[in-house]
């Protein structure tokens, strides 16, 4: 059974990812997660400088998934890579996508030079869509933002440059923006914006207030969005958005997406995940007679 | 129901910046969900959120207690406290400390627990759990100095005369450090097993001794807490998340992190050399 993909350079031994934000602070987590099943493995959203984020409490839990505000909280594009090289024998021979983030398109362009110049990543996913933070997710929301830091961020980097957007109701002109200005691939949805609050302490739980909703809430509309843009356009789509089940990977397959990433359901079953996905996905393509994932991509149309 | 709200019931000064408070709590399940070394997240509406291992808890009369050193915002809001207030825990999270027959065998072997400074706290209810089975067990509770000694008499209430009290400086009981009593300890008695909690440099020092002397054990690491679910990465050393894995790491988990005993991280990620 072929399960292996490719989305532009980057050759997948099958679909499933981990998504960026989860475990992704250290290099050392990347390389379990890998070793644990995953295809690829992306990092946290990386910035210049070092950011602590918000202060606790940065995660809720709701009946239907968690919502986070951690405030893109990660130790600088710098000393990332600097522990990445003490173990670069190890990433390098495994999937790295690194992902990062930016207040400024130069900013984005700083961090994409210096990940491209130390050879330890595969592609770059631009976090464009960042529900929680003010600045970065306006790149998202803007088509001429997001055409002018992408067609930067292409002019600076070798890597083919995938870009995750957001639920915006302007999706469809943001995607269409960043593909023409260069991005390889779409990962579609970051998490939504979205609150909690505990009713005895009469306070919304985070301490940034609002946060990005992820897990089984938002799947429905991930989903839909990644069939509509799987209409419209012709670049690899990348399906991200409370993916919790085989069912659930299939879904995606189907509706378009050539990949997918999990980052939630990692909370509920561990990264044992990643083999229990790939073992009912294989399951189901067998009783099915798919002898090949490319045949099971974009069938629901 | 994901907090779970405590009211202070009373509270009182231990030791220079060193504070208990005792809370009650309506929530039976949590209580007998805790285990020696496993962690709450204490959450102070609109001040912080930090990780705190307690120092006591009792199913029958619904109770906790945490003890804490002031370091920061978060701790000495929880130490400024007035009786009858509020605050929110979530968990108890992690792995706690293992206390099985199995384990403690030995016979007339000694079963050491050593704790250093504001690590003595979660180390009680640990102590109370040995008491239980049948082994021969020492104390060993380590302080700078004599201004930062707590907890002794509930050792003593506990334990009778069968504990150590040192400091850096000799002002109370044996001068040294945690380290050079258990040291003593181990060329003096068989020792079968040695439990542990206190700064990481201590921690170190005395698994390199313990590895060196072929003697098992389990400690209590300290890392940022973030999540506490096991998703956010925040608390990883090496390949192990502090949430899940830990605290408490027995001496083959110990021996293959090569951050401990020289690595913390910042909030954000940053490693900071221990000193």
């Amino acid at each position: 059974m072929d399960l292996r993909v490719s989305i532009a350079s980057l050759s997948l031994r099958h679909p499933i990812m981990l998504a960026s934000g989860i475990l992704g602070t250290t290099p050392s987590m990347l390389i379990k997660a890998y070793n644990s099943g995953a295809s690829a493995v992306i990092t946290k959203s990386l910035t210049m400088s070092p950011r602590d984020g918000y202060p606790n409490p940065v995660i809720a839990r709701v009946p239907c998934g968690l919502i986070n505000a951690i405030g893109l909280a990660n130790p600088g594009v710098k000393n990332y890579l600097d522990e990445c090289l003490e173990v670069k024998d190890e990433l390098t021979r495994i999937s790295v996508i690194f992902s990062i983030a930016g207040f400024s398109v130069n900013e984005y362009v700083k961090v994409a030079e210096l990940v491209t110049e130390y050879g330890i990543g595969k592609a770059l996913e631009l976090n464009l869509s960042c529900p929680h933070v003010e600045e970065t997710r306006l790149f998202s929301e803007d088509p001429k933002l997001t055409a002018q830091v992408v067609r930067a961020v292409c002019d600076a980097t070798s890597l083919p440059v995938f870009v995750k957007v957001g639920l915006t109701a302007n999706i469809s002109e943001v995607v269409e923006s960043a593909i023409k200005h260069g991005a390889s691939a779409i990962t579609a949805i970051n998490t939504i914006k979205a609150m909690a609050i505990d009713i005895r302490a009469k306070k919304p739980i985070l301490a940034a207030k609002y946060g990005g909703l992820s897990g089984p809430a938002i799947k429905p509309i991930a989903l839909r969005v990644i069939y509509d843009l799987y209409e419209e356009f012709k670049v690899p789509l990348i399906g991200v958005g409370g993916i919790s089940s085989w069912e659930d990977v299939v879904e995606f397959l189907m509706a378009g997406a050539t990949a997918i990433q999990v980052g939630t359901i990692v909370y509920k079953r561990g990264l044992r995940v990643f083999k229990d996905l790939l073992k009912g996905l294989m399951n189901f393509m067998h009783n099915e007679g798919f002898s090949s994932l490319k045949d099971l991509i974009g069938i629901a149309h | 129901m994901y907090y779970v709200r405590c009211s202070l019931k009373s509270k009182r000064e231990e030791a220079k910046d060193i504070f208990s408070c005792t809370f009650s709590l309506n929530d039976i399940k949590f209580l007998q969900r805790l285990m020696p070394g496993r962690f709450v997240m204490v959450w102070l509406p609109g001040i912080d959120e930090f990780p705190l291992s307690p120092s006591d808890y009792n199913v029958s009369n619904s109770t906790l207690r945490l003890t804490f050193k002031v370091r920061g915002l978060g701790t000495r809001s929880l130490s400024s406290l007035s009786v009858g207030s509020s605050i929110f825990i979530r968990g108890p999270y992690g792995n706690g400390f293992r206390v099985s027959k199995h384990i403690l065998q030995g016979g007339s072997k000694l079963v050491l627990v050593a704790g250093g400074g504001i690590g003595l706290a979660p180390l009680i209810p640990l102590i109370k759990d040995l008491l239980q089975q049948d082994v021969k067990l020492h104390v060993v509770c380590g302080f700078r100095s004599s201004n930062e000694v707590f907890f002794i008499n509930e050792i003593t209430n506990l334990l009778g005369d069968s504990h150590t009290v040192s400091t850096d400086d000799g002002s109370l009981g044996v001068k040294g450090t945690v380290v050079d009593v258990v040291q003593n300890l181990l060329n003096k008695r068989k020792v079968s097993y040695v439990y542990a909690c206190g700064p990481e440099m201590m921690l170190y020092k005395l698994h390199r001794v313990l590895l060196d002397k072929g003697v098992p054990h389990q400690m209590s690491v300290e890392r940022y807490v973030k999540c506490a679910l096991g998703i956010c990465g925040a608390c990883v050393i090496d390949g192990l998340r502090l949430c899940k894995e830990g605290p408490v790491f027995n001496d083959v988990h110990l021996k293959g992190l090569k951050e401990f005993g020289r690595y913390k991280r910042s909030a954000s990620g940053v490693r900071e050399p221990l000193l």
